[in-house]
C-alpha cells in the first residue's frame, strides 16, 4: 500500500499488518501499550494484536510504562517506525475492537471510499 | 406514521410518548425529550415583541426569528428554504468523506456524499494538529488518517454557557482526539467544517466506535436506499438505533440490518401478517390480542407457531407492539 498519501492521511495498522505489508516511507499509525524503553530512543510498543513493534522516539519523549497511546510516524524498511507524534488514549481502550477495526474494516475494499483517497 | 427518516432524523412532534419510549430502550444514551415542538400555526403566530424595524415585519414570527442554533443552522442563512425534518440528518463521517462530497449541481449549496446521502450536519472524531485562537473564533486544524481539514468554531463571549466554552478550551489541545459536530461549508474555494460543538473525547473507544459507525451508517444508508427503490410501503426508518456500537465481527449491517428488514408495514412477511392481525383484533379490545388468537389466525394463513413467536419478539423489540396485561397479550403501538 505504498502510494501517494494525502495530507492528514495515515494508515492504521497492527503489528502483523506492519510486518507483512509494505509501508516503507509511508506515514502509519500504531495503537498500543508502551512496554519498555531503552532510555535513549527505542520504545517497545505492544500493539492491539499483541505483536511488538520497535518505535524510534523523538528526544522529547517521556516514558510511562503501560500507557496506551497512538504513535504516528514513518515506517522504515526494517519494520521499525520513526515516531513523529504520539497521542494519548484512555486506559480503558478496547484493544480487540480496534484490532478488528483495522484488520477487517478499514482495509475492506467495500469501504475504500469512506477511508482512503 | 412517516415519522423517522434519515440517520438520526428529527422526531415529529406528534410521535406519541409510548412509541418514543419503546424505541428509546434500544438507543444507548437516548435522551427521551423531544425537540421543541413546532406547531404549524407557530410560524404565523404574532411576535411576542414588536419588530425593531418596519423591514423586519416582513419576517414571520414564532420560531423562525434569529435562526437559533437549535434549528440545526439551516435558517440562519435566510435565503435557503428550511428542509423538512426527514432531511435534517446527523451523519458520522470521515474527513475524506467531507472532502469528497459533491456540491449541488444547481448551485443550491447543499452537499451530498459520494454514496448519495445528502449532508446536513456531520459528526467526526479527529485529532487536533494545531489550533489558532482569534477574538471571535477558533480554528482547529484536524486530521483523522483519511484527510486534513480546518474546523471553525464561533466564539460568543457574552452569550455562551461556560460549560460549552470550557469544553472548547479543552478541545484546543494539540495531539488529542476531539469530537466535532457541525456543518460542511465551502469557504473561499476551500472546504471547511463550521462547528456547533467541539469537545475532547472521553475515551479512546470513541475513536474506534466512530470509525466503525461510519461504515455502519454507510451500509445502512445503502440498504435504505435499496428498500425505498423497491417501493415497499411504510418506512419505519429506525436508522442506527439498534445498537450503540456497531458489531465488530460482521462487516456492514449485521444485527441492525436484520432487524430493519422485517419491520415493514406494507409487505407480506410473517411480521407484517402478525402486525396486521394484532391491529385488527386489537381495535376492539383495550387489553390487546391474546397470543393464541394471533397464532390461530396466522396458522390459518400458513404460518407456523414458531414463526409467529419470532415475529412477535421481533415486532416487540422494534417497538411496533407492546405487551399489555401479561406476556400473552399484545397491542399495536400507534
Amino acid at each position: 500500500m505504498s502510494g501517494q498519501q494525502a495530507d492528514g492521511e495515515f494508515t492504521r495498522l497492527n503489528a502483523q499488518m506492519l510486518r507483512e505489508g509494505n509501508f516503507d516511507g509511508n506515514i502509519v499509525s500504531l495503537v498500543g501499550r508502551a512496554v519498555s524503553f531503552d532510555g535513549v530512543q527505542t520504545l517497545e510498543l505492544e500493539c492491539v494484536d499483541g505483536g511488538k513493534v520497535q518505535v524510534l522516539m523523538q528526544p522529547d519523549f517521556s516514558y510511562e510504562h503501560g500507557k496506551v497511546m497512538e504513535i504516528m510516524g514513518a515506517a522504515n524498511e526494517d519494520k521499525t517506525v520513526q515516531q513523529f507524534i504520539s497521542r494519548d488514549l484512555s486506559d480503558d481502550f478496547d484493544f480487540n475492537n480496534y484490532n478488528q477495526l483495522v484488520s477487517k474494516v478499514l482495509n475492506n475494499k467495500q469501504y475504500n471510499d469512506l477511508y482512503y483517497q | 406514521m412517516s415519522g423517522y427518516g434519515g440517520e438520526f432524523g428529527a422526531l415529529h412532534s406528534h410521535v406519541p410518548p409510548r412509541r418514543l419510549l419503546a424505541l428509546g430502550r434500544h438507543v444507548r444514551g437516548f435522551v427521551a425529550c423531544r425537540r421543541r415542538p413546532v406547531c404549524p400555526a407557530g410560524r404565523f403566530a404574532p411576535r411576542l415583541s414588536p419588530p425593531p424595524l418596519a423591514a423586519a415585519s416582513a419576517r414571520t414570527g414564532g420560531f423562525d426569528s434569529g435562526g437559533t442554533p437549535s434549528r440545526g443552522g439551516g435558517s440562519s442563512d435566510g435565503s435557503k428554504p428550511r428542509r423538512n425534518y426527514d432531511e435534517q440528518t446527523l451523519i458520522p463521517v470521515t474527513i475524506k468523506m467531507v472532502l469528497s462530497a459533491l456540491g449541488d449541481p444547481s448551485g443550491g449549496g447543499d452537499l451530498s456524499l459520494l454514496d448519495g446521502r445528502p449532508l446536513h450536519m456531520v459528526k467526526l472524531v479527529v485529532a487536533v494538529r494545531s489550533h489558532e485562537e482569534r477574538s471571535t473564533n477558533v480554528f482547529l486544524d484536524v486530521e483523522d488518517g483519511t484527510g486534513f481539514v480546518q474546523v471553525k468554531c464561533w466564539v460568543n463571549d457574552g452569550d455562551e454557557c461556560s460549560a460549552q466554552s470550557k469544553l472548547r478550551q479543552a478541545a484546543m489541545q494539540d495531539h488529542t482526539y476531539i469530537r466535532v459536530i457541525g456543518q460542511v461549508k465551502d469557504f473561499d474555494g476551500q472546504r471547511q467544517i463550521v462547528a456547533n460543538d467541539v469537545r475532547p473525547i472521553k475515551s479512546g473507544n470513541e475513536l474506534t466506535h466512530h470509525l466503525l459507525e461510519v461504515a455502519y451508517s454507510h451500509e445502512r444508508g445503502l440498504k435504505m436506499k435499496k428498500e425505498t427503490a423497491g417501493g415497499v410501503g411504510m418506512q419505519y426508518g429506525v436508522g442506527s438505533m439498534n445498537s450503540g456500537t456497531a458489531p465488530p465481527h460482521t462487516a456492514g449491517v449485521g444485527a441492525g440490518g436484520q432487524g430493519y428488514g422485517g419491520g415493514m408495514g406494507g409487505g407480506n412477511g410473517p411480521s407484517d401478517l402478525v402486525l396486521r392481525s394484532i391491529k385488527e383484533f386489537g381495535e376492539a379490545e383495550d387489553s390487546g390480542v391474546h397470543l393464541d388468537q394471533i397464532i390461530q389466525r396466522a396458522t390459518a394463513e400458513g404460518l407456523s407457531e414458531a414463526q409467529v413467536r419470532n415475529a412477535i419478539s421481533h415486532l416487540s423489540n422494534e417497538g411496533h407492539i407492546y405487551s399489555t396485561i401479561d406476556d400473552s397479550h399484545y397491542q399495536v403501538a400507534e
